[in-house]
């Protein structure tokens, strides 16, 4: 018997879930850099950086999307970019976020 | 011996930003492969933002310790943990799309053994802090 898992038709549906599991994982962590900005520093520089860092995660949300799309279509593609594209948008609010607990 | 360190590093960073490339190398894999990489791909992204997750945790929430910029070390250690998870998933995804091509053993690796070990001890560096500072 073959497990459900392993069918080649539910592939597809299982990355689609990986990629919306992550959507949620990096939205969390822009809500827990928000909640951390306003009870650490308010102050106008970090408020502008906060606005940048929702903008790149409003990115990574959007590359994700692409992908999750990708996942319903006849021809599936690679990766591609959009997997560095990912890693670059976690780094970017690890940088911000550490630069505001070693400031603040 | 630096010049060949060089081109490895940067081919390797090349490879990252433009994975077309991949495309070039051996034959086109089973389908099902390339996601299941994909999707460990995906868990190591999500272990990074649970990483992040915790130093931002810290930082918001922990009240001060005894001790002063100990909870801050604490969360910026955690939080570059996670920025380097993340890294390291990028290239262990293009290392392990190249073996799947070229039908090779997947790599293999010690960052998972030494994330385990980091995360437990510090785990326990963080229980010891905690229970001290509230004692005193």
């Amino acid at each position: 018997v073959t497990p459900e898992s392993q069918l080649p038709e539910s592939q597809p549906q299982r990355t689609r879930f990986a990629w919306r599991r992550t959507q949620l994982a990096l939205g969390a962590a822009a809500l827990l850099t928000v909640v951390m900005v306003v009870r650490r520093d308010s102050s106008p520089v970090a408020l502008a950086g906060l606005l940048v860092i929702v903008a790149v995660v409003g990115l990574g949300l959007l590359l994700a999307g692409q992908r999750v799309a990708a996942m319903a279509r006849p021809e599936i593609r690679p990766l591609g970019r959009a997997g560095v594209g990912l890693a670059l948008v976690v780094v970017a609010i690890a940088v911000f976020s550490a630069a505001i607990v070693v400031i603040s | 011996m630096t010049l060949r360190l060089n081109h490895h590093v940067f081919g390797t960073i090349r490879q990252w930003f433009d994975p077309g490339r991949l495309d070039e190398v051996g034959a086109t894999p089973d389908y099902r492969f390339s996601l299941a990489n994909e999707r460990t791909f995906l868990a190591w992204i999500r272990t990074g933002l649970a990483l992040l997750g915790g130093g931002l945790g810290v930082a918001a929430f922990v009240p001060p310790l005894r001790w002063a910029h100990v909870r801050e070390g604490i969360a910026v250690a955690l939080i570059v943990l996670g920025a380097a998870v993340a890294i390291r998933a990028v290239d262990h995804w293009a290392r392990c799309e190249r073996a799947i091509r070229l039908g090779q053993p997947l790599p293999r690796s010690r960052f998972p053994a030494i994330l385990a070990l980091a995360i437990a001890a510090g785990a326990v560096v963080v229980l010891v802090l905690v229970l001290v500072s509230s004692r005193s």
